[in-house]
């Protein structure tokens, strides 16, 4: 570690010291996308994490999910109890039903709280500044027997749980803009029936981008949009079978790329559909 | 660091196993995402070697492509595994282990090199790891960075602790387990012992399950087997027919990967868990090996249909 970071991380923690004299446990949550459209739902894999590194507490949980429409609009907040080695699958459905809200794509963050007796252990036992996080498996799936779960790629930017707000300031991550961005990943063209690249925003402030399916090896442009996406939103941007056939040179296989994620490691989830086959969705 | 005598073979690595026995043919995306200014820019020189479930080397396949920086390629096993190929596994699943080697090591037996030279390397890309069937039109998988592991040239204490929620089995769906003894070092012969406890959805801990993983080898669990050989497989499903699945091994570390499939479409779910580390960012030392004792003591000893 060179001086200079060596210095900046000492007054990091001196000054998130001074702002949580109490020495409370900040807790960053985690960001997913949440599609419920055109048969697709999705679910929230949820559990007591706590009870697997203090497992003599034994104390039940809070699980709060914040949910965000496609164009960021906040949804609401709903909470759900979890003993000790529970887990729990929570359907969108429900998750928006509760809310009386009736959107279709959007994101949703999950914030685990612990109870005062995890907490104090853990700062107990931590590091100074020890904070927690709530990284967690959003699944998907349809009637037709499609399944998919993806794990938490990157932070719910902006707010840091479990502290006051000054405090909230002194721990907040920074959300920084990534590069260009260009999935490694190839995608067979070979009986694809579309391909949709899901793009959330994890952050606090709107971002536009342009997101573009490629022909690979020979870089043809299929599918291009240049988006908004406002803070905690979210969009598609699909390419089809049609749009593959109708190239200059139909290619064999895909890819795609974000002129920049809106987050350091804001990568699109991607869903694909074969024949009439289930989809599949993983991140890019 | 500084890594001496290290294969540079094992410096980028895509490893995986492969599921044939469900079905399914497997590919894989490699690329080179070193780009032009970096220090470290290269060709990546692609290599293949295969081994059986028993950890048992069945061949290789020297370099076969060179990928430009920036550039990618996708790789299908079949063309390397089975009958008339390079290596021949008689129908059986295999530990592949595709080696990204960087030009200037190609040909070099053993180099010395900074560690951190490696997860450089490493870090900029992905290795996207898919599962396919024409048949039934899936195409389904999941990208990880292939680190090197178990080398105690690394130093550390070696263990895993695995909290995977994501348990689902039911009537229709089953969870296989997949994981990997692997090793960047090549006079490793540890066979790790691997715990296995399923927990229903309301914290019940309905069966224990324990493994072996042979070195350079792996283990495919079907957690539906398991549930059903312990008499819980109706438990399980009444109470949500969800839950997590909690693995533990304190001399060794194993690659644990979820692979849920739905019998009637064929649809696959695939994912690697997440490691402490990104639960609570400080979590280890003694602090860590003190819980660890805990949650064996826990899920790993008496009866497995006890509740807490």
């Amino acid at each position: 570690m060179t001086t200079s970071s060596s210095l900046r991380k000492r007054g990091v923690t001196m000054a998130r010291r001074a702002v949580n004299p109490r020495g409370k446990l900040p807790r960053r949550g985690y960001e997913h996308c949440f599609i419920e459209e055109e048969g697709v739902h999705s679910r929230l894999h949820l559990h007591h994490f706590y009870s697997m590194f203090l497992p003599d507490v034994n104390e039940p949980v809070e699980a709060h999910v914040h949910a965000y429409a496609a164009d960021g609009k906040r949804l609401g907040s709903v909470s759900r109890t979890l003993q000790p080695l529970n887990a729990l699958v929570l359907p969108m459905t429900d998750v928006l039903r509760e809310l009386g809200a009736s959107a279709t794509l959007g994101s949703v963050a999950v914030d685990v709280e612990p109870s005062e007796a995890y907490a104090r252990k853990l700062v107990e036992i931590g590091p100074q500044n020890a904070m927690a996080q709530s990284p967690f498996w959003m699944g998907y799936y349809d009637d037709g027997g499609s399944v998919a779960y993806v794990h938490s790629i990157d932070q719910f930017y902006g707010t840091v749980f479990g502290v006051g707000r000054v405090a909230n300031m002194a721990y907040r991550a920074r959300s920084r803009r990534s590069g260009d961005w260009a999935s490694k990943r190839l995608i067979d063209t070979a009986g694809l029936r579309r391909a949709d690249a899901y793009l959330v925003n994890h952050s606090s402030s709107a971002g536009q981008t342009t997101i573009r399916w490629r022909a690979h090896p020979d870089g043809a442009t299929l599918a291009e949009q240049t988006v908004t996406v406002q803070p905690h939103g979210a969009v598609r941007v699909g390419v089809t079978a049609a749009d593959v056939a109708n190239a200059s040179a139909p290619p064999a296989r895909l890819r795609l790329e974000i002129d920049g994620l809106l987050t350091e490691n804001g990568k699109p989830y991607v869903m694909l559909r074969y024949g009439d086959g289930p989809f599949s969705l993983h991140h890019g | 660091m500084l890594v001496e005598g290290f294969d540079p073979r094992y410096i980028k690595m895509c490893y995986f196993a492969t599921l044939g026995e469900l079905g399914y043919k497997t590919r894989v995306s490699l690329a080179n995402g070193l780009k032009a200014d970096s220090p470290l820019v290269d060709d990546l020189h692609v290599s293949f070697e295969a081994f059986t479930s028993a950890g048992r080397r069945l061949g290789s396949v020297d370099p076969f492509e060179i990928i430009p920086p920036g550039g990618f390629t996708m790789v299908e096993v079949e063309d390397h595994v089975g009958p008339g190929r390079a290596i021949e596994s008689n129908g059986e699943d295999v530990l592949g282990i595709f080696h990204l080697t960087p030009g200037k090591f190609v040909g070099k037996p053993t180099i010395d090199i900074d560690l951190r030279e490696i997860f450089a390397r490493i870090s900029v890309s992905d290795e996207y790891i898919e599962y396919h069937s024409d048949a039934w039109s899936v195409a389904a998988g999941l990208a990880y960075q292939s680190i090197p592991m178990n080398d105690p040239r690394f130093g550390g204490t070696r263990s895993t602790l695995m909290q995977s929620p994501k348990l689902l089995v039911d009537a229709e769906t089953d969870t296989n387990l997949i994981l990997l003894n692997i090793s960047s070092f090549q006079g490793y012969d540890q066979e790790i012992a691997f715990e296995l406890a399923f927990i229903a959805a309301n914290g019940e801990r309905l069966a224990n399950h324990p493994i072996t993983v042979r070195p350079f080898g792996f283990t495919r669990v079907s957690s539906r087997d398991v549930l059903r050989e312990a008499g819980v497989l109706d438990r399980f499903i009444e109470l949500g027919g969800n839950g997590m699945v909690v693995g533990f091994s304190d001399k060794g570390s194993v690659v644990p990967l979820s692979i849920t499939r739905n019998d009637r479409s064929k649809g696959l779910a695939c994912d690697h868990t997440l490691p402490p580390m990104y639960y609570l960012p400080w979590w280890g030392g003694a602090v860590r090996k003190a819980a660890n004792q805990r949650v064996r003591e826990l899920l790993f000893s008496g009866d497995a249909v006890a509740p807490r």
